[in-house]
């Protein structure tokens, strides 16, 4: 390793909120400190609404300035999600984590306030350009997969190398394939909980579920359960910690996991080290990247039927689960945190 | 419709990258307290840089083009801000609780700690900083200041008038537990402390007396030279920047604090060692730590130079009865320094 560098990580704050984006960038900042470095999470607060205050939120890092604080120099400054990015810095590297998708992929969809208003498609092409030019200033881009490297590289012609983050959580074991099939994760609409529900009338009913996490979905995945008459196959758990996680990823026959064209997903890699097929869709985006239909998981359309047969499958067929898993495990990136930081700081 | 319960807090914090002081603590403190009584609260902070001067603007741009009145569909009830310029963002409940402005444009104008001039540039710049204080101050709902000190130069400077609030101490640990023999400092080691001011005193004090030196800071090293040169390095110890139970340990088990900064805003340190029931000498130009530093009752208030501080430091290092009795006295003084009243008076 060279000389001991000062370094900004730079992430774009939702004040009360604490996601995968603030477990990353401790993450990144723990394993610099591990490596000798010394660095600093530096967080400007985000609002996309009212649509205007997108571009505002991103000029805010335009008028920061950590090039030299307190009369010394600052190193470096590793910018993630958006608009961290737009920060000014001579040593830039950007390890993208999120654009602001509204504007790119799904724009003009139900996932986006963006349309083809004239209003919103000048906001728009303010955040394309800031985006594209605050970009080109970075020494490199990274991405967090190979599916966001593809989308920077279709909407701003941009090329980023794909940089897996390792898991925030170790310890993960294989333990039986028990009777339940586990979802992980945030209960938004994009991660399509609803679609795994919708299987459970037409899998065996010995066959149950667990879904882990919390989010705005959640009130409307329990009525959908009770009025699929499944209410007593689902178990809602909401948080756990990390130990509970690790026996619940344990003890499952195979994880569910089909959210719409995730950036990366690291519910997959997270099954895989628990020796777990994965169930996903077609359309799930960075999932794909681990996940091969009849290889190290069942792929499958997004629709409720086709996922239902995966499952019953897999629920009828442990031996294929544990093959499918323990492939699985074999093809999750292996990369470090001190990969990582070897390949950011060089 | 009735007025919200403030329930939902936003601190407001200024961030100098790779340095933490009193005001981080307090940040940190005061976040901890509000989520101990139930107040959903997070930090906003943004990075400041004030080189060159025109840098000062873009922080105070940066913070203005904020909007936190919300969060992902979470009110925010009330923003609490306190350094400069974390107060110019935007709010309709704002409070302020004022931990300094940029003092180079005030008080410390005219002296070796300001980078200000006395040419044109500069002083546009000064007036820029006073107008737009006394804009962004003015549009908050009520103003606190961490001390008597603090508040005073916002009324001198800015004609604004402010109630004074004393921050408690962040550390939990701290406590007394009868009298030591050595002298401490703690603080970070930056001009203003004048820690050089302590080590001749030391020198002048004479033998059998130790010092414990706890904190970093850039005058780290030129300190240990002077030690050094003094002859005194075998009874002065560096510690260096120490975790809050080693910091406790210290205060509880110390003879006397001596703490002289330039004019401070307010001073934690003094109101450490009350806590850990030991007496402060200060000097008579160390600004807030007067506020608590009574001479003759809580502990010594010298003449900033090293014979007078020498004098006082002998003093206490011969009368542990004195030392004793000053810093129970201190104590007493401080009892009414609670995060409880400090929580009441920034939500009520």
């Amino acid at each position: 390793m060279g000389r001991p560098k000062r370094i900004a990580v730079c992430v774009a704050q939702v004040p009360f909120f604490r996601g995968g984006a603030e477990a990353h960038v401790e993450g990144l900042r723990d394993a610099l400190v591990r490596a000798g470095h010394r660095a600093e999470i530096v967080a400007v607060p985000f609002k996309w609404y009212p649509k205007a205050q997108v571009v505002r939120s991103a000029l805010a890092w335009r008028f920061l300035n950590l090039d030299r604080v307190n009369d010394e120099p600052i190193d470096m400054a590793i910018c993630t999600k958006f608009p961290s990015y737009v920060l000014k810095h001579p040593n830039k590297v950007t390890w993208i984590i999120h654009q602001f998708r509204q504007v790119y992929d799904w724009f003009n969809t139900p996932l986006s306030e963006f349309t083809n208003s004239p209003e919103d498609l000048e906001i728009r092409s303010q955040i394309v350009e800031l985006d594209r030019r605050a970009l080109l200033e970075s020494r490199r881009i990274y991405s967090n997969s190979k599916n966001t490297a593809n989308r920077l590289e279709k909407y701003t012609g941009l090329k980023a190398i794909p940089l897996y983050p390792p898991l925030q959580r170790e310890g993960f074991r294989s333990g039986p394939y028990g009777e339940y099939v586990l979802s992980v994760g945030r209960l938004d609409k994009a991660k399509r909980v609803d679609l795994l529900l919708q299987t459970l009338p037409a899998t065996p009913t010995q066959m149950n579920c667990v879904v882990v996490g919390e989010g705005p979905e959640r009130r409307k995945l329990e009525e959908l359960a009770a009025q699929l008459g499944v209410s007593h196959r689902v178990k809602f758990l909401g948080y756990v910690v990390d130990s509970e996680l690790i026996e619940l990823y344990a003890n499952c026959f195979a994880v569910f996991f089909a959210p719409l064209d995730e950036d990366y997903g690291y519910i997959t890699v997270e099954a895989f080290r628990a020796g777990k097929p994965v169930v996903t869709a077609v359309d799930s985006g960075g999932v794909l990247e681990f996940v091969t239909d009849g290889e190290s998981g069942l792929v499958t359309e997004p629709v409720a039927e086709e996922m239902a047969k995966a499952l019953a499958r897999l629920f009828q067929d442990r031996k294929l689960c544990q093959e499918l898993g323990l492939e699985g495990n074999k093809r999750a990136p292996q990369n470090t945190w001190q990969d990582v930081v070897e390949t950011l700081v060089g | 419709m009735g007025a919200r319960l403030a329930t939902n807090i936003l601190i407001c914090a200024t961030q100098v990258p790779f340095v933490h002081g009193g005001a981080e603590v307090l940040v940190g403190g005061l976040k901890e307290a509000l989520q101990s009584r139930g107040f959903r609260t997070d930090v906003v902070s943004l990075p400041y840089n004030w080189q060159p001067k025109s840098e000062i603007f873009r922080s105070l741009m940066a913070w203005r083009l904020l909007d936190i009145r919300e969060s992902n569909g979470i009110p925010v009830d009330r923003v609490i801000c306190t350094k400069f310029p974390s107060y110019a963002v935007r709010h309709p409940h704002k409070v302020v609780w004022l931990v300094h402005q940029h003092r180079q444009a005030y008080d410390w104008y005219g002296t070796g700690y300001s980078d200000f001039l006395n040419t044109p540039a500069d002083r546009r710049v000064r007036k820029l900083i006073k107008s737009s204080d006394r804009r962004t101050l003015l549009e908050a709902e009520r103003i606190f200041a961490i001390s008597g000190n603090v508040s005073a130069r916002l009324k001198k400077y800015n004609q604004l008038t402010s109630e004074v609030l004393y921050p408690p101490p962040a550390n939990p640990h701290l406590g007394e537990s009868g009298i030591g023999d050595f002298v401490l400092f703690v603080g970070r080691l930056d001009r203003a402390k004048r820690v050089e001011l302590l080590l001749e005193a030391a020198k002048l004090a004479g033998g059998g007396i130790q010092y414990v030196i706890a904190g970093a800071g850039p005058e780290r090293r030129m300190l240990e030279d002077k030690a050094v040169r003094l002859g005194i390095d075998d009874r002065v110890r560096f510690a260096g920047f120490l975790p809050d139970e080693e910091i406790a340990g210290l205060y509880a088990g110390c003879r006397a604090v001596v703490y002289t900064p330039v004019d401070e805003d307010y001073g934690y340190a003094a109101v450490e060692a009350f806590f850990s029931a030991k007496p402060v000498i200060t000097s008579s130009d160390s600004g807030g730590v007067l506020e608590f530093v009574r001479d003759g009752e809580t502990g010594i208030v010298a003449e900033s130079n090293p014979a007078a501080l020498a004098g006082a430091i002998a003093r206490l290092a011969s009368n542990s009865n004195l030392a004793s009795q000053l810093g129970c006295a201190g104590l007493a003084s401080v009892r009414h320094i609670t995060w409880e009243n400090v929580i009441e008076r920034l939500t009520a």
